[in-house]
């Protein structure tokens, strides 16, 4: 039936230990990995649930021959090196491009008002060799479907698309271990409530950070601030709260981020 | 080896043969410095420009250069150049005369380059051309097509045709067109065709799709459907949405109509041609 060998706190991500044919499977919400090492290569493949809300995090150990396993098909990827190390990485990630997410009911923030709302959005999962810090691949937990965020069809980004319940306390999101939640701190300076129609989540621009008390991830948290005339969106650098470990760091560096670009993206592009 | 020098010295003093060695020299060394002085600066110039205008910038002044290199050489020569510039000025009206479309062809050049309306490595539509931009050169702009042909389009009937560059925005619409029977649930049609865009991850959700009645014809209703795409995915965006579609409206029993003729000869005219006398 093959071992578990996930660690406490459903915390999947590590260095595992993967002997010679022997096969390790990764289930992480609705996606499934298989790794298998051989002598001069390792043998990757995944396969998705079609029901993107499964949670729930396992990795097991199948020596070869094991029954349990998922049966070998044509549809590894092979990669090929002089040896394999013995060793495989697991590494979360954020996804490559940013979200954004509309709130499945209306919501609105009332005049001078500041509230945190939490958002997830799903994770990577980076395999590389034990000896190797490249790579090997980098499979996303679910294939979100893409979208258009800009003031108009010639100036904008190519994002991913999501829904949010737009949670406003924390111990009311459901645990998902293939997501990471974002804190978004809203501040409406206007005179008027807000409709928060979609939020701009820039996960390329975040670090993923572990809450080693729950194993749950995190990500640098957000402010978004609109005030009579002008927008602005900031991002905080650094652990979000005391004592977080961090487990990935952005993809992409502040640096050549136009702060104009953001704040345009922010609250449908109003600038 | 003293011996040598004296005689080459001796020799090099004979203006006979030191005013060719000294032009022939100057004009090498000339093409040389030219060469390397225009290449430094087009390596310069490649960190603000573009490739296309770094590109035309050379040329223009690797061959300029090489020709003012070669006019000085051949004055050192001792040639006269003002026999010569006379000789050139005749031959540059016979030569502008003759050489009207490839000034014409290398001005729109100038222009096309300084408008930017595209770029190497951009798709375009010239007329009935579509095609990858090769390069923009001064006399025309080169094309591959989808079928890997070459073609060669010059660049005044570049400045005079439409420019249609598939290249330049991030996202672009597309278009399916749909013929349906009068007894069509619309509304139900939508709706399908919507799901099929939110299932796949190549359609954008943003900007809206857009569904809409195009035409009241005898035999269907023609409707279009808009939805949006990433520009590098859009020929497979649109051809996974119409195979979906198709497969989805037969399986909701929606049907595409087609016309059918049925011609009905008049019955007296049968028996009219059945009565006729045999005219043979």
């Amino acid at each position: 039936m093959g071992m578990t060998v996930t660690s406490a706190k459903g915390r999947w991500w590590g260095s595992q230990e993967v002997p010679h044919r022997a096969r390790l499977e990764l289930t992480l919400g609705a996606l499934t990995v298989w790794v298998t090492r051989l002598e001069r290569e390792w043998r990757i493949g995944a396969a998705r649930d079609p029901d993107t809300l499964r949670s729930g995090a396992s990795v097991r150990l199948y020596a070869e021959g094991d029954a349990g396993a998922q049966a070998d098909d044509s549809e590894w990827d092979r990669f090929a090196q002089g040896e394999t190390s013995g060793r495989i990485v697991l590494t979360p990630g954020l996804m490559d491009r940013a979200f954004v997410v509309r709130p499945y009911a209306k919501l609105h923030l009332l005049p001078s008002q500041e509230v945190i709302v939490y958002v997830t959005t799903p994770l990577v999962v980076r395999l590389s060799d034990g000896a190797d810090s490249v790579a090997m691949v980098e499979v996303p937990v679910t294939q979100p479907s893409e979208t258009w965020h800009g003031a108009d069809t010639v100036r904008g980004t190519v994002c991913y698309a999501g829904r949010t319940h737009a949670r406003l306390q924390a111990e009311l999101l459901e645990r998902r271990e293939s997501r990471a939640t974002t804190a978004i701190r809203l501040h409406n300076r206007g005179s008027r409530p807000h409709w928060v129609e979609k939020l701009y989540v820039p996960v390329p621009r975040l670090a993923l950070w572990e809450d080693e008390a729950t194993g749950a991830l995190h990500t640098d948290s957000l402010t978004l601030t609109r005030g009579p005339g002008e927008e602005e969106i900031e991002v905080h650098d650094g652990p979000p709260w005391p004592g977080a470990r961090r487990v990935a760091p952005a993809r992409e560096s502040e640096q050549g981020v136009s702060v104009l670009a953001m704040m345009n993206r922010f609250w449908q592009g109003g600038l | 080896m003293s011996g040598l020098y004296e005689s080459l010295a001796t020799w090099l003093r004979d203006p006979a043969v030191r005013t060719p060695v000294f032009a022939v020299s100057f004009w090498i060394i000339g093409l040389v410095v030219v060469r390397f002085l225009v290449g430094g600066l087009a390596r310069m110039a490649s960190l603000h420009f573009d490739a296309q205008r770094v590109v035309s910038g050379r040329r223009v002044a690797l061959y300029g250069l090489y020709a003012l290199v070669s006019l000085s050489a051949l004055q050192r020569f001792g040639l006269d150049m003002s026999v010569f510039f006379g000789a050139a000025g005749i031959l540059t009206v016979a030569f502008g005369f003759a050489s009207q479309t490839s000034m014409s062809n290398l001005i729109s050049g100038m222009f096309l380059i300084g408008e930017r309306s595209f770029a190497a490595g951009d798709w375009i539509s010239v007329g009935s051309v579509t095609g990858e931009v090769l390069s923009i050169d001064p006399l025309s702009v080169k094309l591959r097509t989808p079928e890997n042909l070459f073609v060669r389009v010059p660049n005044e009937t570049m400045i005079k045709s439409d420019i249609v560059n598939l290249s330049r925005f991030p996202i672009r619409r597309v278009e399916i067109d749909f013929r349906v029977e009068y007894e069509t649930d619309l509304a139900a049609l939508a709706q399908l065709l919507e799901e099929i865009v939110h299932e796949l991850p190549e359609c954008l959700l943003e900007p809206k799709t857009h569904f809409f009645v195009q035409d009241f014809t005898d035999a269907a209703v023609w409707v279009k459907f808009r939805f949006w795409t990433r520009r590098e995915v859009f020929l497979e965006a649109r051809a996974t949405v119409q195979a979906l579609a198709q497969e989805r409206l037969s399986a909701a029993g929606i049907r595409q109509p087609t016309q059918r003729v049925r011609m009905d000869r008049p019955a007296a005219r049968d028996t009219a041609v059945a009565s006729a006398p045999d005219a043979s």
